[in-house]
C-alpha cells in the first residue's frame, strides 16, 4: 500500500514558544491570541557589521566563542580586538578587529557569527494568527496553542534549536539568485532564497543578519560545508522545483515561522482552511505523484494509467510530457 | 466428529514494522481441504519518517490502516459495531475476520516508544512484540532444528542497520566418559547502525567504498544522487549510479562486519548451509548486484541454499514454522513461508579452466526428457530451475580441476519439491579466486564485465 506524504500539513493545535530577550516586554497574559494582538516589543538596533569569526579563524562555528574577548552587548571602538586566536605552535596570533563602533551582539556566536549593532530602536512584534496564549514567562518565553502548517526538509545544523523569524522571499521566490542582489539587512527573517542556493549567497544572508535560509535545493557538499542553519526543502543536487509546490509555499509569504532544526520540521503559524487527505492512497489513477527518478526528479504530475502486473505507471508531468515508470520511483503526495 | 484444534480453518495477521516500512502478512490455513496461502503487502512508511512521534501519528492512522488494508487483502478485519473503538472481527470463514492481530515492532525503528504507545492506545485486542535480538535468536535456534541445516546466516540488510546472525550447531562431548555426543548450537551477531542519516550520506565519501565502485562519478554526482536517495528513500532504483553505490556500499559493510569479527564468521560453507537474507536492500539492488554484494562481501566460499526473504515472512511467520502444530497463532506450511530457494555453489576454479565447462549436470523430474545444464569459467552464473513438475531433481558435477577448497566431494545433487522446499535458481559462481577489486573504476568495470557473463541454462 502507498502512503500520501503530506507536503503542507495541517496542525490544528500547535504549541510553541517564542523566547523572549532581556530587554523584551509584554502586556499579553495566559488566554485567548487575537490577530492583530501585540506579543511583545523588543528593543532591537540595526546592523551595521556581521564578521564571522569561523571563516577567518578556520575553526567550527560551535567554538568560536573559545575566541571572542568582549561580552554581549558591550559597546566597542573601531580598531577594538573582538576575538584571537593563537596558532598551535603559539607563534602566530590572528586577531579581529572592530571595523566600526557600535554594540556587541552574540546571539549567532553558536554559528560563528559577532554582530556589531548601530541605532537602537523598538520593535513591535504583532501576532498575524490567532490561537492560545497558555504561558508566559522567562524561561520559556511566550507559550501559544495555534494552527500551523508543517514541512519536512533537511537542515545542515543540528541542534535542539527552534528558530523563530519572519518568512522573507527573495525576489520573486522562482529565480536563482547571486550575492550581488542582496541589499538590505535580514535580522529576525527566515528567508526562502529560491530553488537553488549557492553557499555565497547563504554567508551573505547570514552577515545580512538572517535567522536561518530556506531553499529547495543545494550541493550536499556546500550544505555539509556551511554549517549555518539551512533548511533544503526538496534535495541536493540540480533538483527540479516544481511551480505547483512553489505556489503554495509563496502564499505564505511574510508569516511567522518556526524552523525545527532538531525535527527536520517547518512550522508556518497561519490559520488555513485546507484539509489533508487520508493517509493511505486507495486507487492510483489520477493521483498526485512526485518524481524520484533520475530524469524527472522532483517534477509532480498526475497518474494517468496504471499497469499492476509490470508495476508501472503512466504520469503525466504538464510541460514535460508524459512518462513511464515504476511505481516505486514516485512519492505519493496531498499537496 | 470434531476436528482437531490444528486443523481448524484459520487466518491471523502479523504486522512487522522495521526501518520505516509496515509488513503485513495474512496467513490463511485450512488443512482438511489442503488450502493454505499467505498474503502480504508493504507500506512505506518514510513520507511520515519525521512525522512519526507527531500528534497525527495517532489512532485516526491505524483506523485508516486498517480500512486500507482490509481493501488491499479483500478480507474483513475489522469489527466495526462499536464507533472509535477498535476491535478484531473474529474469524469466520475465507475472506472474513482473522483469529488475531500481532504487530512486531523492531527496536531499532525510529521513534519506537512513540509507536509501541499508540498501538497499546490504539487496541487491546492486538498483541504487540518487540523484534530485538533475543527473538531473533529463537527463529535461529528453530530453524537449525526445524530445517536441517547445521549452519545458518541470517543477514538483514536496510541500509541504515546492517546485521548478521549466525547459529552454527556442532556434536560436542558429553557423559561421564566423554563418549556421548550431543549437539551444542552457537548463535553470534553483529552490527553496524547508522544513527543519523548525515553520517551515511557522508560515508560515500570514503575512499574505500571508492575502490569497489564501477563507475566515474564526480564526488558532486555520488554525494547529490545518494543523499537524495538516502533522504528521500524509494522502493525501487533505476539510476545506475545508485545501483553500483549501493551494491559497493553493500559489499563495503559486509566485508568490515566480516573483518571485525573474523572468529565468529569465516565464511566456509557447507552443503548443510543456509543463508537468509531480510531487509530492503534485497528489494532495490537486482538478484545479482546482491550475490555479488553477498559473496564478496563475506568472502564465502563452498556450497549453501540461500533464502532472500523479500517480504519479511520470516520474521513474521517463523515461529509458527518451528513450532508447527504447537504454533499459537496459526498452524501454516513451511512451503507458504519460506521463500523459494536459490543454491549457491561457490568452487575454486583453475585459472587454465578459466574458458572451460566448470559445471555440467542435468535437471530431470518424471516423465519428462533431462535437461543438461552447464556452467562456464570466470564468471557468476543463475541458472534457472526449470518447472518440470512436483519433483524435480537436479545433479551435477564439478568439471575441470574445478573442486571446493574445504571439501572433497565434487557431486551435487538436490531435490526441489513445490510447495514445500522449492529450488527457484542453481548460482554457480566460476569466477577465479581471489576477487580482488580496483585500484580504480576502469579496473572493476573491466572485471564485472566477465563476471557478469550471459547466463546459461
Amino acid at each position: 500500500m502507498q502512503i500520501r506524504s503530506r507536503v503542507f500539513e495541517k496542525y490544528e493545535k500547535y504549541i510553541f514558544n517564542i523566547p523572549l530577550l532581556g530587554s523584551d516586554k509584554t502586556d499579553i497574559k495566559p488566554g485567548k491570541l487575537n490577530v492583530g494582538d501585540i506579543l511583545f516589543q523588543r528593543s532591537d538596533s540595526t546592523l551595521k557589521k556581521s564578521i564571522n569569526i569561523s571563516e577567518v579563524f578556520k575553526c567550527k562555528g560551535a567554538e568560536s566563542y573559545k575566541y571572542v574577548f568582549k561580552i554581549d552587548g558591550e559597546y566597542v571602538e573601531k580598531g577594538e580586538v573582538l576575538a584571537e586566536k593563537t596558532s598551535s605552535g603559539k607563534l602566530s596570533i590572528m586577531q579581529i578587529k572592530s571595523p566600526i563602533s557600535g554594540v556587541l551582539d552574540l546571539s549567532r556566536i553558536t554559528y560563528g557569527y559577532i554582530d556589531i549593532l548601530g541605532e537602537e530602536g523598538n520593535i513591535e512584534f504583532k501576532s498575524d494568527f490567532s490561537g492560545e496564549i497558555l504561558g508566559i514567562n522567562p524561561i520559556d518565553g511566550i507559550t501559544i496553542s495555534t494552527q500551523a502548517v508543517g514541512i519536512d526538509g533537511v537542515v545542515s545544523s543540528k541542534g535542539n534549536d527552534k528558530l523563530f523569524g519572519k518568512l522573507e522571499i527573495l525576489g520573486d521566490g522562482n529565480s536563482i539568485l547571486n550575492e550581488g542582489g542582496l541589499n538590505q539587512e535580514y535580522r529576525g527573517k527566515i528567508v526562502w532564497v529560491g530553488p537553488y542556493l549557492y553557499n555565497r549567497v547563504a554567508t551573505e544572508l547570514f552577515e545580512r543578519g538572517a535567522v536561518a535560509v530556506l531553499t529547495y535545493a543545494m550541493s550536499y557538499t556546500e550544505f555539509r560545508e556551511i554549517g549555518l542553519p539551512i533548511m533544503i526543502l526538496g534535495g541536493f543536487g540540480s533538483v527540479h522545483c516544481d511551480l505547483e509546490f512553489l505556489k503554495r509555499f509563496l502564499s505564505f509569504k511574510d508569516k511567522f515561522i518556526i524552523l525545527d532544526t532538531s525535527q527536520n520540521q517547518l512550522f508556518i503559524l497561519s490559520e488555513s482552511n485546507f484539509k489533508n487527505n487520508g493517509w493511505f492512497v486507495n486507487q492510483y489513477i489520477n493521483q498526485t505523484v512526485i518524481s524520484r527518478a533520475l530524469s524527472t526528479y522532483g517534477y509532480i504530475g498526475k497518474i494517468m494509467e496504471y499497469d499492476q502486473e509490470s508495476n508501472n505507471i503512466l504520469v503525466e508531468f504538464g510541460k514535460k510530457g508524459r512518462t513511464l515508470m515504476n511505481i516505486g520511483l514516485v512519492d505519493f503526495i496531498d499537496l | 466428529m470434531k476436528t482437531l484444534p490444528t486443523f481448524k480453518e484459520n487466518a491471523y495477521l502479523t504486522l512487522l514494522i522495521k526501518d520505516n516500512f509496515i509488513y503485513a502478512n495474512l496467513a490463511y490455513s485450512n488443512l482438511i481441504a489442503q488450502r493454505t496461502f499467505l498474503l502480504s503487502d508493504s507500506t512505506d512508511l518514510s513520507p511520515l519518517k519525521f512525522r512519526l512521534d507527531d500528534i497525527t501519528f495517532t489512532k485516526e492512522f491505524w483506523f485508516e490502516y486498517f480500512d486500507s488494508l482490509e481493501k488491499f487483502f479483500d478480507w474483513d478485519i475489522v469489527d466495526r459495531t462499536y464507533e472509535g473503538i477498535f476491535k478484531i472481527k473474529g474469524f469466520e470463514h475465507e475472506e472474513v475476520g482473522v483469529s488475531g492481530i500481532k504487530v512486531l515492532i523492531d527496536d531499532n525503528q525510529p521513534f519506537f516508544k512513540n509507536i509501541f504507545i499508540s498501538l497499546k492506545d490504539f487496541s487491546r485486542d492486538i498483541s504487540i512484540k518487540i523484534l530485538d535480538d533475543k527473538y531473533i535468536n529463537q527463529l535461529m535456534y528453530g530453524f537449525v532444528q526445524r530445517m536441517g541445516y547445521s549452519q545458518i546466516y541470517w543477514i538483514d540488510l536496510d541500509i541504515s542497520h546492517f546485521s548478521i546472525y549466525t547459529a552454527k550447531t556442532e556434536s560436542i562431548s558429553s557423559g561421564v566418559f566423554n563418549k556421548e555426543r550431543i549437539p551444542k548450537t552457537t548463535i553470534n551477531s553483529s552490527k553496524i547502525d547508522w544513527g543519523n542519516e548525515i553520517g551515511l550520506i557522508d560515508f560515500i565519501k570514503t575512499s574505500k567504498l571508492k575502490s569497489f565502485l564501477t563507475g566515474e562519478f564526480t564526488s558532486e554526482e555520488l554525494t547529490d544522487r545518494w543523499g537524495n536517495l538516502i533522504a528521500h528513500s524509494c522502493e525501487y532504483i533505476s539510476d545506475p549510479l545508485l545501483h553500483d553505490v549501493l551494491r559497493a556500499f553493500t559489499t563495503l559493510q559486509l566485508l568490515s562486519i566480516k573483518q571485525s569479527n573474523s572468529d565468529k564468521f569465516n565464511g566456509i560453507l557447507s552443503s548443510e548451509s543456509a543463508i537468509i537474507v531480510t531487509g530492503n536492500i534485497s528489494n532495490l539492488l537486482t538478484k545479482r548486484e546482491l550475490l555479488f554484494s553477498l559473496i564478496d562481501g563475506l568472502e564465502l566460499e563452498g556450497v549453501c541454499d540461500l533464502f532472500i526473504d523479500k517480504e519479511n515472512k520470516l520474521f513474521s511467520f517463523g515461529k509458527s514454522i518451528i513450532d508447527k502444530e504447537k504454533s499459537q497463532d496459526i498452524v501454516i506450511l513451511r512451503g507458504d513461508v519460506l521463500p523459494k530457494a536459490i543454491k549457491i555453489l561457490i568452487p575454486e576454479v583453475p585459472i587454465k579452466s578459466k574458458n572451460k565447462v566448470i559445471f555440467s549436470g542435468k535437471v530431470s523430474a518424471q516423465g519428462v526428457a533431462p535437461r543438461d545444464i552447464y556452467a562456464f569459467g570466470s564468471s557468476l552464473q543463475i541458472l534457472k530451475v526449470p518447472d518440470l513438475g512436483e519433483k524435480i531433481i537436479v545433479e551435477g558435477q564439478l568439471k575441470n580441476g574445478t573442486l571446493f577448497s574445504h571439501y572433497t566431494f565434487t557431486n551435487i545433487e538436490f531435490m526441489s519439491t513445490k510447495r514445500n522446499f522449492e529450488y527457484e535458481e542453481l548460482v554457480v559462481d566460476a569466477r577465479c579466486r581471489p576477487i580482488v577489486y580496483g585500484p580504480n573504476p576502469q579496473d572493476n568495470r573491466n572485471k564485472f564485465k566477465i563476471w557478469k557473463d550471459a547466463d546459461k541454462e
